[in-house]
């Protein structure tokens, strides 16, 4: 009976012992980083280091960089282009799902995978011709120039899994539910879109998610301050030394750019896991 | 003799018991247009441009340029470019081998049940939710001597001061170890859920069979979800292949050239004006995809037909 106990009581600690290592090493980085976001500038860079927010809880990091660093303008920049992009991507990738899943024709197979293949693209293929492009176009610095280019990342994925979304659908709901003289957008949005509307919302999530850290594109082809995402903002404040990191700015800046995505995971996660895992059935 | 293919046999089916005019190829077509044109344009197209000027002496110095091989004999020389492929391989294979262990690892410690079980699932999944590029700022500032913990820490256990982003082989394992530790909790959700959907009755027979952890881990929990596993391993390779983000700004490249994964390598090469010298970078960066992703699918279509 002891015997049992110990080997209980045992198995009890080291579990705690483990959870303990993992929330440490998960969580430590992310705290960090809010202390010192909330920890006064003189505090921070005078050392040594700082692991709470010595001398009181302060917003004056928040204040300064959303308002002298014109960071609430990309906040901004970066929901509408994160909406925008994931929308259309949604919709135009749920269209093109239905259209490789259900209807056939001529080369369909080879189309759907040369669009899945073009995930092996690398992004920063796609930066040579497009600044000539811009430049001819005057479309440099601006936040809506990065739409296509965003939209482009993101459509072999949510193609890919909204194909095998809709293919497993019966097909014996679609004929249930089919009203005669029907055109194909009515019968799209009105049988099958509520059908999926989980599958849809991981999909724009997935990709809301993407373009708000999208980066490659955001530094090339935004210049201007104001024009810039979050994601391109921070990467020009953090500038090329090591030794002069503006880490209250930064810190600040960065817990804005994670803090809406760390919501949406945490209200998500059920969604967000299952619209990954259906993505490995083949 | 045509492939079958589960998507025909479908369709097949659906053609007879279905209105025909919604079902035409022409609607197909219209509707698969949008995608397949902004893809073009946006992946395909600059492929092709790539490849073109590869085999030019384009650059900000030679805007009228020529015909010129020059850059594919200077990819056999240049030590810079050795050292980005050797750091891309490393970083690809070091990576996923860490990320796959360590996930595994935890999906199969939190399929237990234990108090506080989902909160500690919702915070191992947290790291994801933080952007590479943000990623790459609190690792950069974590290494600054003045008030970067990792230095601190440090200081306060080695009594040493250290540069670790200074030298080589420490930045490379930093670059490493940042960038698994934002993508292991993911991929150890995603693995958990798998292994929940084990019936039970098999574990439980397994156990009754006298198994040992390992062997009901290695031989019967592995196996069971190993699609998901073939899928994760493939992406992370492609995704570690193409990674940019963390890299542009943890270590910028440096120190030199080598924690330079590829994708940073030719975006330095561009801005610095050697456009069709990154050009040619980039074809050769997409043939070494291929040829990885072809390996990878030969070496899991195998594992799929073994079982």
């Amino acid at each position: 009976m002891n015997d049992l106990k110990i080997k209980k009581y045992l198995k009890s600690f080291i579990i705690v012992i483990i959870v303990l290592i993992i929330l440490i090493v998960t969580l430590f980085p992310i705290y960090w980083a809010l202390s010192s976001s909330l920890t006064d500038k003189k505090y921070i860079f005078s050392p040594p280091t700082k692991y709470y927010p010595i001398g009181g809880i302060t917003f004056d990091n928040y204040k300064a960089v959303l308002t002298s660093e014109g960071y609430f303008r990309n906040f901004i920049n970066s929901t509408i282009l994160s909406i925008l992009c994931s929308g259309i991507v949604t919709i135009l990738s749920f269209i093109a799902a239905y259209g490789f899943s259900r209807i056939n024709f001529r080369f369909k197979n080879v189309i759907f995978n040369l669009i899945i293949a073009s995930m092996l693209i690398p992004q920063i293929s796609t930066v040579m011709p497009m600044f000539q492009i811009y430049k001819v176009l005057h479309l440099f610095d601006k936040v809506w120039g990065l739409i296509i280019l965003d939209v482009g990342i993101t459509i072999p994925f949510s193609t890919w899994i909204l194909t095998t979304f809709i293919s497993n659908i019966p097909k014996e709901l679609e004929e249930a539910a089919i009203i005669d003289g029907v055109n194909i957008f009515g019968h799209l949005t009105r049988i099958i879109a509520p059908v999926l509307k989980q599958a849809l919302g991981v999909i724009f999530l997935i990709n809301f998610v993407n373009t708000w850290n999208e980066v490659m594109f955001a530094i090339l082809f935004v210049v201007s301050k104001s024009q810039s995402t979050l994601s391109a903002a921070l990467v020009k404040m953090t500038g090329a030394d090591i030794r002069a990191l503006p880490w209250d700015k930064l810190s600040a800046g960065s817990m804005i750019m994670i803090i809406p995505i760390i919501i949406l995971s945490i209200a998500f996660q059920k969604q967000l896991v299952s619209g990954w895992t259906s993505g490995s059935i083949k | 003799m045509k492939k079958s293919n589960k998507i025909n046999q479908k369709n097949t089916k659906l053609k007879t018991s279905l209105p025909k005019g919604l079902f035409l190829p022409k609607v197909g077509i219209i509707l698969i247009l949008p995608i397949v044109l902004i893809r073009c344009f946006t992946g395909y197209y600059p492929l092709l441009y790539n490849f073109y000027y590869s085999f030019t002496n384009y650059s900000m110095v030679n805007i009228k340029y020529h015909f010129d091989i020059g850059n594919y004999l200077r990819f056999l020389n240049d030590s810079n470019l050795r050292a980005t492929i050797i750091f891309t391989l490393i970083y690809t294979i070091s990576y996923t081998a860490l990320v796959l262990i360590i996930s595994l690892l935890l999906a199969n410690f939190l399929n237990q049940k234990f108090f506080g079980r989902n909160i500690i699932r919702t915070v191992v999944f947290l790291p994801w939710a933080v952007a590479p590029v943000v990623t790459g700022i609190v690792a950069r500032s974590s290494f600054n001597p003045y008030f970067g913990f990792i230095s601190d820490l440090f200081k306060r256990i080695f009594n040493l001061e250290y540069a670790w982003l200074a030298i080589s082989w420490s930045a490379r394992t930093m670059v490493i170890l940042w960038a698994t530790w934002r993508d292991v909790g993911f991929w150890a959700v995603i693995f958990l859920a798998a292994l929940q959907l084990i019936p039970n009755e098999v574990i439980e027979a397994s156990r009754i069979d006298g198994a040992s952890a390992f062997q009901l881990f290695f031989k019967i929990k592995l196996p069971m979800i190993r699609t998901q596993v073939l899928t994760m391993v493939l992406f992370s390779v492609l995704w570690s292949f193409l990674a940019f983000d963390l890299v542009h700004v943890l270590t910028n490249g440096g120190p030199g050239y080598s924690t330079s994964i590829f994708s940073e390598t030719i975006f330095k090469t561009f801005v610095n004006g050697m456009f069709s010298f990154a050009s040619a970078q980039v074809v050769i960066l997409f043939l070494f995809s291929i040829v990885l992703l072809s390996f990878g699918l030969i070496f899991i279509t195998k594992k799929r037909d073994e079982y």
